[in-house]
Parts: C-alpha cells; sequence; structure tokens
C-alpha cells in the first residue's frame, strides 16, 4: 500500500492534473467578440461577426425606425446599421471616437450594428457559458444565450440569430 | 444595344421632398411642369408625394413642380419640390434595400438607393407600388 506522500502518489497525481488539463485544452472552444455599450459589456459569437468597420459614413435614411442608424456602404454593398444601444434599451449616446460597427450575420440576413467600443477577441471554453440569470432584464434575456465572465467581469453573449430575426419581425 | 448596354446606367428624375432627393425611373415620367395658378390649391388630381411617402415637406418658397406619371394606364400627377433633374445613374450606384430596412421602412414604393458623390443618398421609388393608399391633398 503507498501512502499519499510517496513518490508514486505524487506522480499518479501529476499524471491525474495533466489529464484533467488536457482534457480542458481540448474542450470546445467558442470565439466571441467583446463589445462596450454604455457602461455594459456584451458579446457576439466570433462565426456570426463578418467584419468590424472602425470608421465608415453612415447615410440617414428617412422612413426607419430610430433604433436604425442608417445604411453604410461596405466595399460596394450597402447594409443597415442598427444602434445596440436603442435596442437593448440602454443610455443613449453619440458614438465616439472608438465606436465601432460590426457586420454582422444573424438569422440569414447581414446588417451592422454600432457598438461604444470594441473590447477584445477572445476563445472561450463552451462550459464557461452560463445560463442567464432570472433576474436579467426581459429584453436582455430574450436576445441572450448566457454570459460569460472577462476580467471578473460579466459579458452577455447575445444571440445574433434572436437579435436580427426579431429586428426583422419588428420585435424590438 | 446589348443588354449589358443597356443596363450601364438607369435614367432617373430627380426631385426633392424636404431635405430628401428622390428618383423614379425616367421612362414613367410622361412631363413636368410648374404648379400654375390655375392648377386649383386642394385639387384632387394632384397627389402630393410628401404625404404619400410620409416624409415632412420642408417650407418650400419656390413654385412646386408638378410630375405626371403613369399608373396602370391612368395618369396620375405628383406635386414635388425642384430642383427637377434628370440623370443617367450608374447602376453599381445602385443598391438594393438591405433586407432588414426593406422590412422595417415606413416608405411605400421605396425599391432602392442610390449613393452618388453628386447628389449624396437617393432614395428610388415606385410610385405605383401601394397607390391606392396614397394619400391626397
Amino acid at each position: 500500500m503507498t501512502t499519499p506522500s510517496s513518490p508514486l502518489e505524487q506522480i499518479v497525481a501529476q499524471r491525474l492534473a495533466s489529464r484533467r488539463e488536457r482534457i480542458e485544452l481540448d474542450e470546445p472552444m467558442i470565439k466571441v467578440v467583446i463589445v462596450a455599450l454604455a457602461d455594459q459589456h456584451f458579446a457576439f459569437p466570433g462565426e456570426g461577426i463578418r467584419e468590424i468597420l472602425a470608421r465608415a459614413r453612415v447615410f440617414f435614411v428617412p422612413g426607419c425606425p430610430p433604433s436604425m442608424e442608417g445604411v453604410v456602404n461596405v466595399r460596394g454593398d450597402i447594409e443597415t446599421v442598427i444602434r445596440l444601444q436603442t435596442l437593448l434599451r440602454l443610455p443613449e449616446s453619440e458614438p465616439g471616437p472608438a465606436s465601432a460597427i460590426l457586420i454582422a450575420r444573424g438569422n440569414g440576413v447581414v446588417s451592422g450594428l454600432r457598438v461604444d467600443r470594441v473590447l477584445d477577441v477572445l476563445d472561450v471554453p463552451r462550459s464557461s457559458i452560463l445560463p442567464v440569470p432570472a433576474t436579467f432584464p426581459t429584453r436582455w434575456s430574450t436576445l441572450a444565450l448566457g454570459v460569460i465572465h472577462r476580467e471578473e467581469q460579466p459579458v452577455t453573449l447575445l444571440n445574433l440569430d434572436a437579435l436580427l430575426g426579431d429586428y426583422a419581425r419588428g420585435l424590438e | 444595344m446589348t443588354e449589358s448596354e443597356r443596363f450601364a446606367t438607369l435614367e432617373v428624375v430627380l426631385f426633392s421632398v424636404g431635405a430628401w432627393r428622390v428618383g423614379m425611373e425616367a421612362g414613367r415620367v410622361r412631363g413636368c411642369r410648374w404648379r400654375s395658378a390655375s392648377d386649383a390649391p386642394e385639387s384632387a388630381d394632384i397627389r402630393l408625394m410628401s404625404t404619400w411617402m410620409a416624409l415632412p415637406a420642408a417650407e418650400c418658397h419656390e413654385r412646386p413642380m408638378l410630375l405626371e406619371t403613369l399608373d396602370a394606364g391612368q395618369s396620375v400627377t405628383w406635386q414635388v419640390q425642384g430642383p427637377v433633374t434628370l440623370h443617367a445613374l450608374p447602376v453599381e450606384t445602385i443598391h438594393p434595400l438591405p433586407p432588414l430596412l426593406a422590412a422595417r421602412t415606413t416608405i411605400p414604393g421605396l425599391r432602392a438607393l442610390a449613393l452618388t458623390p453628386e447628389e449624396g443618398l437617393i432614395l428610388l421609388i415606385d410610385p405605383s407600388i401601394r397607390a391606392q393608399d396614397q394619400e391626397r391633398p
């Protein structure tokens, strides 16, 4: 019989820890684009983000909902730009110098999404996505896939299919 | 004329509705004239483009213009603001409506947008769409 402090036990413990580490490394990952809106952080699945425009001229189009900022010319194609702040019922502010437009695809629709700042592009384990808390605002919970944490701060992972699909149907 | 030559440009009649430049295919326009004193002020035969498009009409001190179009064989007269000009828009400046804009716009007959260096954004409309819903002055 071996004691916990025996070399064999230590080797076995090391090997188990190493296997756990390998399992963690092999676990399914998801790429996310993390953005700031007002004082909140949100993320989008990276597979749904086609590109990030740092500076682009937006043309206002009349006859659109207030949440639609206008259209932007992306190399010869025009796409709508939606104000996420309005959609998520966040305090409104004018786009600042760090503002960007994410060209996103969801529910078969492509559109630009105005954000205050792009913070990061990360690979996170799928297992780190936590369920949406029951205390979330209703508007957010219907659009959220879950919550992840970045630098101790909660980040709401948004569902692009729901967001753009609802928008096309006039559900805001 | 080959197909590619035929669609290199689109001839449009441009006019103003409030702050916006609006265009319709030149082939739909049969005539254009100033609105004259002989036109009754509340004529049921003249449709206000700004009302139909649900856009605010800017205060305009110039005499409005009347465009005559043909809709299902019937002549329709629209009151618009000038300047009324004829343009050949290169097809690459004409863009179909992005799906969310198409789904959410409140402008009847809005079919496409054009972006040009001279005019900026142009709303391209088809006045025959929902013509039965349009309001009269």
